[in-house]
């Protein structure tokens, strides 16, 4: 018996195969690279998303070294330098840290200049130099900002540092260079040279001085603490303090990893997509193929002869369609990393990796073979016999007249029933692309643009001083960034419609013990079934040290704040009055204070009819009311985490605490001179020496049309490759099922039918497919558009607010009609060529 | 001595009202080394009948013994492996591999099975077939009679118990035909085989050893 599997006839099959159907190959070849193109793309942004994120952990832990050890003495960086683990080391001297109380949360060395270390800690200078001479010193911008330091080179830096003992010292140094601060806090440093270290700390630098950090990048940078302990344990060193990069942590991969899954979900599209694409093509013939493999097994071809004859073909089309399609995944995240990517210059270069490919390779593969695999499963299973009955076709109920005459609308309609499976196809995939464009489009749609501006920006610009820029940044409330003269010239622009200012002064008072009394027992309450509303703060330790003083001693630091305009609307807007009303003339006249609270229910302050001193003048409380404090740029003194904000109008506070700078200010202008201002902004702000921050309200519109746009990026692109696919498969159904009856109609014209008639019959058939689509597509997609998607906008995002549209539906439709009404006419060339007696041999 | 052996075989397509009987209770021997053709009407039964033999369909009831092979219960790689080795094909409409030549055409069944051809064996049949100058064609290139003669010469190449021919000259002219079936005549005489042809030619019937005329599913002579 033959019984044996010869495989490599399969081989022979599939190649030749190849050279015989030259063109379905070559358009199998390009779905492939389309699939790829598409799966590349998917995978690279994702894997650039990824990566993205894991830099942000990387700039957050503020090294790109992997270890950094601290406190070493030179002899235990040099044992932890050697070990076999570590491929490169870097060290750090420290003299000190920065601890002036300005510097807020942020902790910041005073070290000994090296360049490799500075490298690795995204700290060398972008303007001057690292510090060269004695008494030369370098630092970050949002250092200079807190402090309040001149952007000069030769500038004067008093700073407050405290040694390694806790000894506090002040000295001044000169300013030598500074960059842009990376968003880091744990490893910013302030740079002076050996020498200047030598003499503020004399024998810092001695052997056994524990004050070298060391940070390593390993050969293998996975499991770091397990590797950091093992080094310890192996150099015999286990006391010694260590942190770990938070890029490299397995629980922040995996973070990253689900912060970028929404990139990396379309790729379940594509699979979907491209499965039914191939799908179309290679069963473009079935009917044929069905034939072909029934002889094929008469012949002896067993099940797993055919599928591996098919895998063949499957692999071939793959291998020849993979790199084209790398480089349109490639181009495609080129063009559009950079929108889904910020801070980084061309971040599709940068991310660049493999595994996307390999991967991107791997799920074309499983998509073609799944797309060849899956229709001949059950054809592999049946006898030759099965297979050829398969083709024949199923006899339909009759819908001729009573009469038996048929007309030519009939005759169509008959069509229609034919190849029913092809056409339920069809119609599935133009449905799911309508489908997943109306998603798409009704989630773009959703997306506020006004509520996501008034919540993030309320005006236009704010201008805040140069401490308070940032959130984790104290504001210096000695700092001179924003004067009169700064807000006279920005009020006498003629784009400026508006400004509004804020002042902001942090003040010790003691409260009388019926105050304190009621704040103690308003933070008792219960906050929920399991804790009161103090516990509820656990997570800030200041806060909570804040309200135990108090409790203590009545003790507090108030937050007197000065404001008049948009700000004052602001907080009238914003935060609820929980005792009391505002009247706009008694604030006016100064005598009258409004009183900030937790953003809770109940009286958590002073309440309405109260009185209060300040700074020795007494105000009448007019209101309390829960305070939502994100107006405020920059952060308040440790002391002050738990406060209370006494709101006053600008010239009260100027009375009461004359000389003081502004911490913000809010501009509104003419929307049609945004151009010409921001313009003059960026001159102003290049034009001054000392630190300010500008927050435009065009940023955040960038920034919201940004995001909205990457938010549906993805799943766009894929959508409209999948209505591309749709489009073209229901282009192939009409060309396919007017070309193949080529001798059906040479068989009409023998008995008799017109060239006219057999146009009406090609025009009627497409209509009816085109009436298929229509009355299958629109309830469908209004039964989704209206019971599905309201669901999706409410989960979509913050912003989002649910409107009713099918406009990918409205595109579709005529589109749809146009393909169904010419393609046949086109048809009809071809398909009428040559005589009667031609076509009809043709068919033999 | 009976090489093909039809117990009770029936066959059925279709559901309810619209039920065909293609085949209701057929008996059959079928001697070995003789020339059988199957007559009938279009419809009666005679290719299922055929197809049934051939191992290429499974019957509804019934037994089916080829060379000693019962074929009820195999699987359809055993099928595929009995086709292979015990069968020969001929069709009407010739069932070549558009993609391979008439070399490898010829070859195909024993490629399947990844056999050494008897390069003595394999050449007889060329000539016998007349086949020698066209074995590097593509079946397009050929006539249907010189098609249909790669057909016959690839039912022959595995030295098959049985050859089963289901209206081979249906798609060549008369003359063409007579010279077909002249040549599978004479391979089968040639060497020794069992030959079942389906036909609706009276005058190529007569040509067989023994003729069975089938009707509504059933032998009727």
């Amino acid at each position: 018996m033959l019984a044996n599997n010869n495989l490599k006839v399969c081989h022979t099959l599939a190649k030749r195969d190849f050279r015989f159907h030259r063109t379905k190959n070559l358009v199998l070849i390009l779905a492939v690279a389309m699939v790829t193109g598409l799966y590349s793309f998917v995978f690279l942004l994702g894997s650039a998303v990824e990566g993205g994120f894991l830099l942000n952990y990387q700039y957050l832990y503020g090294s790109t070294s992997h270890i950094l050890f601290t406190g070493l003495t030179e002899n235990q960086a040099d044992l932890l330098a050697q070990h076999a683990n570590v491929k490169s080391a870097v060290r750090l001297s420290t003299v000190g840290q920065l601890s002036d109380p300005m510097m807020g949360q942020r902790l910041v060395k005073l070290a000994v200049t090296d360049r490799d270390y500075a490298e690795t800690v995204l700290s060398l200078p972008t303007t001057g130099h690292l510090p060269e001479k004695a008494g030369e010193i370098a630092l970050d911008e949002y250092t200079m900002g807190s402090l309040g330091i001149l952007y000069e080179i030769g500038a004067p830096v008093t700073i407050q540092w405290t040694d390694p003992q806790g000894g506090i010292h002040t000295d001044t140094f000169t300013l030598c260079g500074w960059w842009s601060s990376p968003t880091n806090f744990s490893e910013s440093c302030a740079w002076i040279t050996a020498e200047t270290a030598a003499g503020l700390v004399p024998g810092y630098n001695d052997e056994n001085a524990a004050n070298l950090t060391l940070g390593v990048t390993l050969h293998q940078p996975r499991d770091l603490e397990e590797q950091a302990r093992q080094m310890l344990a192996d150099q015999g060193l286990p006391e010694v303090a260590y942190t770990t990069n938070l890029a490299y942590n397995d629980a922040r991969r995996e973070q990253a990893f689900r912060q970028a899954g929404q990139f990396y979900a379309p790729a379940a599209l594509v699979l979907v997509c491209g499965f039914l694409m191939i799908y179309s093509i290679v069963h473009v013939t079935a009917r044929q193929d069905r034939t072909f493999f029934a002889g094929l097994k008469a012949l002896g071809m067993t099940p797993r002869q055919i599928h591996r004859y098919l895998a063949e073909k499957g692999c071939l089309v793959t291998l020849l369609g993979l790199l084209p399609g790398f480089l349109i995944g490639f181009l495609l995240n080129l063009a559009l990393a950079g929108r889904v990517i910020t801070g980084i210059e061309n971040p599709a270069v940068y991310f660049l990796d493999w595994p996307p490919f390999a991967l991107a390779a791997a799920s074309t593969l499983v998509t073609v073979l799944l797309a060849y695999w899956i229709p001949t499963f059950r054809l592999s299973r049946m006898t030759p016999s099965q297979a050829a009955r398969s083709n024949a076709p199923r006899r339909g109920r009759g819908i001729g007249r009573a009469d038996g005459l048929i007309t030519l609308p009939r005759l169509a309609l008959r069509t229609l029933g034919k190849g029913k499976s092809r056409t339920a196809l069809s119609v599935l995939i133009m449905l799911l692309a309508v489908l997943l464009l109306t998603s798409v489009w009704m989630e773009y749609v959703s997306l506020q643009e006004d509520v996501y501006l008034d919540t993030l920006s309320p005006w236009d610009y704010t201008i805040s001083d140069g401490s308070a820029v940032m959130e984790v940044q104290r504001y210096n409330q000695n700092s001179r960034s924003i004067t009169e003269e700064v807000v006279e010239e920005i009020r006498q622009r003629p784009e400026v419609t508006s400004v509004s200012a804020l002042k902001s002064r942090e003040v010790d008072l003691t409260a009388s013990e019926e105050l304190q009394q009621r704040v103690v027992d308003y933070y008792d309450q219960p906050y929920d079934e399991t804790m009161t509303l103090r516990e509820s703060q656990a997570g800030y330790p200041d806060w909570v040290a804040g309200l135990d003083r108090f409790a203590q001693t009545g003790e507090y630091t108030a937050l007197v704040i000065g404001l008049d305009g948009k700000y004052l609307d602001y907080v009238l807007e914003n935060c609820p009055f929980t005792s009391g009303e505002f009247d706009a003339e008694a604030f006016a006249k100064g005598s009258s204070v409004l009183v900030g609270g937790a953003y809770n229910d109940g009286i958590s302050s002073l309440a309405a009819g109260e009185t209060l001193e300040l700074a020795g003048e007494t105000f009448t409380v007019m209101g309390s009311v829960k305070h939502d404090d994100s107006y405020l740029s920059g952060s308040n003194s440790r002391d002050a985490a738990f406060t209370f904000f006494y709101i006053l109008p600008l010239e009260t506070f100027d009375r009461l605490f004359p000389g003081q700078s502004f911490r913000q200010m809010a501009v509104e202008i003419d929307p049609s001179m945004q151009d010409s201002f921001e313009e003059y902004l960026t001159e102003f702000e290049q034009g001054r020496n000392r630190g300010i921050g500008i927050t435009l309200r065009s940023d955040y519109q960038e920034n919201f049309r940004n995001a909205r746009m990457n938010m549906v990026l993805v799943p766009l692109i894929v959508g409209l490759v999948l209505m591309s696919i749709a489009l073209l498969n229901f282009l192939n159904l009409l060309i396919a099922k007017a070309i193949s009856r080529q001798q059906e109609f040479a068989v009409y014209q023998s008995l008799g039918m017109t060239l006219a008639q057999l146009r009406r019959l090609l025009l009627l058939e497409g209509l009816y497919y085109a009436a298929l689509m229509t009355v299958v597509l629109i309830p469908l997609t209004v039964l989704f558009a209206k019971m599905v998607m309201p669901g999706v906008i409410t989960e979509f995002s913050w912003v989002s607010a649910y409107r009713f549209t099918l406009a990918p539906l409205w595109i579709t439709m005529p589109v749809i009609v146009l393909l169904a009404v010419l393609a046949p006419l086109v048809c009809m060339g071809f398909v009428t060529r040559g005589t009667i007696q031609q076509r009809l041999r043709t068919g033999e | 001595m009976e090489i093909v052996t039809v117990r009770g075989l029936k066959k059925y397509f279709g559901r309810g009202e619209s039920q065909v009987k293609a085949l209701d209770g057929i008996d059959l021997d079928i001697e070995k080394g003789k020339f059988t053709a199957i007559i009938g009407a279009s419809g009666s039964g005679k290719t299922t009948l055929l197809n049934m033999i051939g191992g290429m369909d499974v019957p509804d009831e019934g037994e089916v013994i080829v060379d000693g092979v019962t074929l009820a219960g195999l699987k359809e790689k055993e099928l595929a492996v009995f086709r292979r080795g015990k069968v020969g094909f001929v069709y009407q409409s010739f069932n070549l591999v558009p993609t391979l030549t008439v070399k490898e055409n010829i070859l195909f069944p024993l490629s399947l099975a990844g056999s050494t051809p008897d390069p003595v064996f394999f050449q007889e049949i060329v000539d016998l077939l007349h086949l020698r100058e066209r074995l590097e064609a593509y079946p397009r290139e050929l006539s249907g009679g010189g098609q249909q003669r790669v057909a016959i010469a690839r039912a022959l190449i595995a030295k098959p118990a049985i050859l089963l021919a289901d209206e081979p000259t249906g798609n060549l002219d008369s003359k063409t035909g007579q010279n077909v079936l002249g040549l599978l005549k004479l391979s089968v005489e040639t060497y020794h085989q069992t030959l079942v042809m389906i036909t609706h030619n009276l005058e190529l019937a007569q040509m067989a050893d023994r003729i069975i005329r089938i009707e509504d599913g059933r032998i009727r002579a």
